[in-house]
Protein backbone atom coordinates (compact mmCIF):
# COMPACT_ATOMS: atom_id res chain seq x y z
CA UNK A 1 0.00 0.00 0.00
CA UNK A 2 1.25 3.26 -0.97
CA UNK A 3 2.29 5.86 2.07
CA UNK A 4 -0.39 8.41 0.88
CA UNK A 5 -3.15 5.91 0.76
CA UNK A 6 -2.47 4.37 4.26
CA UNK A 7 -2.91 8.24 5.19
CA UNK A 8 -5.89 8.86 3.86
CA UNK A 9 -7.13 5.35 4.77
CA UNK A 10 -6.27 5.21 8.56
CA UNK A 11 -5.88 9.20 9.33
CA UNK A 12 -8.83 11.14 7.83
CA UNK A 13 -11.96 10.80 10.05
CA UNK A 14 -14.97 9.42 8.51
CA UNK A 15 -17.11 12.60 9.08
CA UNK A 16 -14.41 14.38 7.26
CA UNK A 17 -15.11 12.40 4.27
CA UNK A 18 -18.78 12.92 4.53
CA UNK A 19 -18.26 16.30 4.41
CA UNK A 20 -15.64 16.13 1.46
CA UNK A 21 -18.43 15.05 -0.34
CA UNK A 22 -20.87 16.52 0.57
CA UNK A 23 -19.38 19.72 -0.23
CA UNK A 24 -17.67 18.90 -3.49
CA UNK A 25 -20.22 16.76 -4.86
CA UNK A 26 -23.09 16.98 -3.66
CA UNK A 27 -23.69 13.27 -2.62
CA UNK A 28 -23.95 11.54 0.66
CA UNK A 29 -21.48 9.36 2.18
CA UNK A 30 -22.69 7.84 5.17
CA UNK A 31 -19.61 8.27 8.04
CA UNK A 32 -20.24 4.46 8.32
CA UNK A 33 -19.19 3.91 4.71
CA UNK A 34 -15.45 3.02 3.84
CA UNK A 35 -15.15 5.94 0.80
CA UNK A 36 -11.51 7.20 0.08
CA UNK A 37 -11.13 10.45 -0.65
CA UNK A 38 -9.10 9.48 -4.50
CA UNK A 39 -8.47 11.38 -7.53
CA UNK A 40 -9.56 7.94 -8.86
CA UNK A 41 -13.02 8.23 -7.34
CA UNK A 42 -15.73 10.20 -8.65
CA UNK A 43 -19.04 10.36 -7.46
CA UNK A 44 -22.37 12.23 -9.15
CA UNK A 45 -24.51 14.66 -7.96
CA UNK A 46 -26.94 13.47 -5.07
CA UNK A 47 -25.87 9.96 -5.27
CA UNK A 48 -25.65 8.34 -1.75
CA UNK A 49 -23.35 5.57 0.04
CA UNK A 50 -25.17 3.94 2.54
CA UNK A 51 -23.77 2.40 5.59
CA UNK A 52 -20.65 -0.41 5.88
CA UNK A 53 -20.23 -0.08 2.14
CA UNK A 54 -16.94 -0.23 0.97
CA UNK A 55 -15.51 1.50 -2.31
CA UNK A 56 -11.86 0.93 -3.49
CA UNK A 57 -10.22 3.33 -5.88
CA UNK A 58 -6.87 2.93 -5.20
CA UNK A 59 -5.87 0.13 -7.69
CA UNK A 60 -8.06 2.00 -10.97
CA UNK A 61 -10.74 4.45 -11.25
CA UNK A 62 -14.28 4.19 -9.64
CA UNK A 63 -16.90 6.32 -11.69
CA UNK A 64 -20.44 6.76 -10.34
CA UNK A 65 -23.42 9.20 -11.75
CA UNK A 66 -25.67 10.86 -9.97
CA UNK A 67 -28.15 9.91 -8.45
CA UNK A 68 -27.04 6.59 -7.96
CA UNK A 69 -27.38 4.79 -4.53
CA UNK A 70 -25.16 2.41 -3.15
CA UNK A 71 -26.39 -0.16 -0.96
CA UNK A 72 -25.68 -1.35 2.57
CA UNK A 73 -22.54 -3.48 2.61
CA UNK A 74 -21.91 -3.10 -0.93
CA UNK A 75 -18.32 -3.66 -1.89
CA UNK A 76 -16.42 -1.64 -5.27
CA UNK A 77 -12.88 -2.95 -6.02
CA UNK A 78 -12.01 -0.58 -8.45
CA UNK A 79 -9.45 -2.23 -10.72
CA UNK A 80 -6.91 -0.94 -13.77
CA UNK A 81 -9.38 -0.91 -16.51
CA UNK A 82 -11.80 0.92 -14.22
CA UNK A 83 -15.55 0.65 -13.13
CA UNK A 84 -18.04 2.84 -14.52
CA UNK A 85 -21.71 3.29 -12.90
CA UNK A 86 -24.33 5.32 -14.76
CA UNK A 87 -26.92 7.81 -13.25
CA UNK A 88 -30.32 6.83 -11.17
CA UNK A 89 -28.68 3.08 -10.56
CA UNK A 90 -29.89 1.43 -7.05
CA UNK A 91 -27.49 -0.50 -6.12
CA UNK A 92 -28.87 -3.06 -3.65
CA UNK A 93 -27.48 -3.94 -0.27
CA UNK A 94 -24.67 -6.47 -0.14
CA UNK A 95 -23.87 -6.42 -3.73
CA UNK A 96 -19.91 -6.94 -4.90
CA UNK A 97 -18.72 -5.18 -7.78
CA UNK A 98 -15.37 -6.47 -8.56
CA UNK A 99 -13.03 -6.00 -11.33
CA UNK A 100 -10.05 -8.84 -10.59
CA UNK A 101 -9.49 -12.37 -10.35
CA UNK A 102 -6.81 -14.26 -9.56
CA UNK A 103 -4.65 -16.28 -11.53
CA UNK A 104 -4.89 -19.95 -11.11
CA UNK A 105 -3.35 -21.84 -13.78
CA UNK A 106 -0.43 -23.09 -11.56
CA UNK A 107 -0.58 -25.81 -9.12
CA UNK A 108 2.41 -25.13 -7.28
CA UNK A 109 1.85 -21.59 -6.59
CA UNK A 110 -0.79 -20.29 -4.42
CA UNK A 111 -3.66 -17.90 -5.98
CA UNK A 112 -1.92 -14.50 -4.19
CA UNK A 113 1.36 -15.66 -5.48
CA UNK A 114 -0.42 -15.74 -8.83
CA UNK A 115 -1.52 -12.75 -8.46
CA UNK A 116 -4.57 -10.91 -10.32
CA UNK A 117 -6.03 -9.89 -13.90
CA UNK A 118 -8.29 -7.98 -15.26
CA UNK A 119 -10.17 -8.28 -18.81
CA UNK A 120 -11.93 -5.31 -19.08
CA UNK A 121 -13.70 -2.32 -17.37
CA UNK A 122 -17.13 -3.16 -15.84
CA UNK A 123 -19.26 -0.84 -17.04
CA UNK A 124 -23.07 -0.60 -15.45
CA UNK A 125 -25.34 2.19 -17.49
CA UNK A 126 -27.74 4.34 -16.47
CA UNK A 127 -30.90 3.49 -14.29
CA UNK A 128 -29.92 -0.22 -13.42
CA UNK A 129 -31.43 -2.15 -10.80
CA UNK A 130 -29.17 -4.30 -9.29
CA UNK A 131 -30.99 -7.05 -6.32
CA UNK A 132 -29.30 -7.98 -3.13
CA UNK A 133 -26.26 -10.19 -2.85
CA UNK A 134 -25.67 -9.65 -6.81
CA UNK A 135 -21.86 -9.86 -7.96
CA UNK A 136 -20.84 -8.42 -11.05
CA UNK A 137 -17.68 -9.13 -12.42
CA UNK A 138 -14.72 -8.41 -14.79
CA UNK A 139 -15.75 -7.31 -18.31
CA UNK A 140 -19.24 -7.42 -17.26
CA UNK A 141 -21.27 -4.61 -19.08
CA UNK A 142 -24.90 -3.78 -18.55
CA UNK A 143 -27.08 -1.88 -20.12
CA UNK A 144 -29.76 1.28 -19.52
CA UNK A 145 -32.73 0.05 -17.56
CA UNK A 146 -31.22 -3.15 -16.73
CA UNK A 147 -32.71 -5.23 -13.34
CA UNK A 148 -30.58 -8.24 -12.40
CA UNK A 149 -32.62 -10.06 -10.12
CA UNK A 150 -31.25 -11.34 -6.11
CA UNK A 151 -27.99 -13.55 -6.11
CA UNK A 152 -27.15 -13.59 -9.89
CA UNK A 153 -24.02 -13.70 -11.10
CA UNK A 154 -22.83 -11.10 -13.88
CA UNK A 155 -20.16 -11.83 -16.28
CA UNK A 156 -20.74 -10.68 -20.22
CA UNK A 157 -22.82 -8.20 -21.87
CA UNK A 158 -26.52 -7.78 -20.55
CA UNK A 159 -28.52 -5.87 -23.32
CA UNK A 160 -30.79 -2.85 -22.09
CA UNK A 161 -33.78 -3.33 -20.34
CA UNK A 162 -33.19 -6.99 -19.82
CA UNK A 163 -34.11 -8.45 -16.59
CA UNK A 164 -31.68 -11.47 -15.46
CA UNK A 165 -31.12 -13.90 -13.37
CA UNK A 166 -29.15 -16.95 -12.46
CA UNK A 167 -25.23 -17.71 -12.20
CA UNK A 168 -24.39 -16.95 -14.85
CA UNK A 169 -27.12 -14.28 -15.09
CA UNK A 170 -29.29 -15.09 -18.38
CA UNK A 171 -32.23 -13.09 -19.80
CA UNK A 172 -35.52 -14.10 -18.31
CA UNK A 173 -37.24 -11.29 -20.19
CA UNK A 174 -37.08 -7.93 -22.19
CA UNK A 175 -38.90 -4.91 -20.23
CA UNK A 176 -40.96 -3.51 -23.32
CA UNK B 1 -55.27 -29.70 -28.12
CA UNK B 2 -57.34 -27.25 -26.71
CA UNK B 3 -56.20 -23.97 -25.50
CA UNK B 4 -56.94 -23.96 -22.32
CA UNK B 5 -55.23 -27.46 -21.67
CA UNK B 6 -52.44 -26.25 -23.93
CA UNK B 7 -51.82 -23.31 -21.34
CA UNK B 8 -52.20 -25.40 -18.60
CA UNK B 9 -48.90 -27.58 -19.55
CA UNK B 10 -47.23 -24.52 -20.67
CA UNK B 11 -47.70 -23.07 -16.94
CA UNK B 12 -47.03 -26.76 -15.31
CA UNK B 13 -43.54 -27.05 -17.54
CA UNK B 14 -42.60 -23.29 -16.50
CA UNK B 15 -43.10 -23.43 -12.93
CA UNK B 16 -41.89 -26.93 -12.96
CA UNK B 17 -44.81 -28.16 -11.25
CA UNK B 18 -46.36 -31.30 -11.39
CA UNK B 19 -49.67 -30.77 -14.20
CA UNK B 20 -51.86 -32.49 -11.42
CA UNK B 21 -51.71 -29.04 -9.53
CA UNK B 22 -52.43 -26.85 -12.46
CA UNK B 23 -56.08 -26.84 -13.66
CA UNK B 24 -58.51 -24.62 -15.55
CA UNK B 25 -59.25 -22.70 -12.58
CA UNK B 26 -55.39 -22.23 -10.83
CA UNK B 27 -54.43 -18.73 -10.10
CA UNK B 28 -51.31 -17.17 -9.23
CA UNK B 29 -52.27 -16.97 -5.40
CA UNK B 30 -52.71 -20.33 -5.28
CA UNK B 31 -49.06 -22.03 -6.69
CA UNK B 32 -46.09 -21.10 -4.63
CA UNK B 33 -43.66 -21.11 -7.57
CA UNK B 34 -45.86 -18.79 -9.65
CA UNK B 35 -43.98 -15.55 -8.72
CA UNK B 36 -43.47 -12.38 -9.85
CA UNK B 37 -40.49 -14.23 -12.04
CA UNK B 38 -41.86 -17.07 -13.37
CA UNK B 39 -44.70 -14.69 -14.74
CA UNK B 40 -42.19 -13.16 -16.92
CA UNK B 41 -41.15 -16.64 -17.70
CA UNK B 42 -44.49 -17.88 -18.43
CA UNK B 43 -45.13 -14.67 -20.63
CA UNK B 44 -42.09 -15.71 -22.76
CA UNK B 45 -43.20 -18.86 -23.01
CA UNK B 46 -46.71 -17.85 -24.34
CA UNK B 47 -45.22 -15.32 -26.77
CA UNK B 48 -43.39 -18.36 -28.00
CA UNK B 49 -46.11 -20.63 -28.61
CA UNK B 50 -49.06 -18.24 -29.39
CA UNK B 51 -47.00 -15.69 -30.94
CA UNK B 52 -48.20 -12.87 -28.82
CA UNK B 53 -47.16 -9.90 -27.66
CA UNK B 54 -48.76 -8.14 -24.36
CA UNK B 55 -47.84 -5.06 -23.01
CA UNK B 56 -46.57 -4.78 -19.64
CA UNK B 57 -49.85 -4.21 -18.15
CA UNK B 58 -51.38 -6.99 -19.66
CA UNK B 59 -48.22 -9.20 -18.25
CA UNK B 60 -49.66 -8.06 -14.83
CA UNK B 61 -52.88 -8.78 -15.35
CA UNK B 62 -52.47 -12.54 -16.54
CA UNK B 63 -52.30 -14.43 -13.12
CA UNK B 64 -54.94 -17.36 -13.59
CA UNK B 65 -55.25 -19.63 -16.12
CA UNK B 66 -58.76 -18.10 -16.93
CA UNK B 67 -57.51 -14.46 -17.46
CA UNK B 68 -54.59 -15.72 -19.95
CA UNK B 69 -57.38 -17.84 -21.83
CA UNK B 70 -59.21 -14.79 -22.06
CA UNK B 71 -56.43 -12.66 -23.60
CA UNK B 72 -55.54 -15.47 -25.62
CA UNK B 73 -59.12 -15.56 -27.08
CA UNK B 74 -59.23 -11.87 -27.93
CA UNK B 75 -55.94 -11.65 -29.38
CA UNK B 76 -57.07 -14.09 -32.15
CA UNK B 77 -54.91 -17.25 -31.17
CA UNK B 78 -55.97 -20.73 -32.09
Amino acid sequence: MKISTGIRRFFVPHSLITLYYLLGCRAFISPRAEVEISPLLRIGSKSTVSSFAKIKASEGPVSIGARTDIGVGCFIGGHRPGIEIGDDCLISPNVSIIGVNYRYERLDMTFREQGTESKGPIRIGNNVWIGVGSVILDNAEIGDGVIVTPNSVVSGCIPANAIVQGNPAKTVFIRR
Amino acid sequence: MEMTEKIRLIVSDVLEVDANRIDAESHQADIAEWDSLAQLRLVTALEEEFGVKPTMREIAELTSIPAITRYLNISGTH
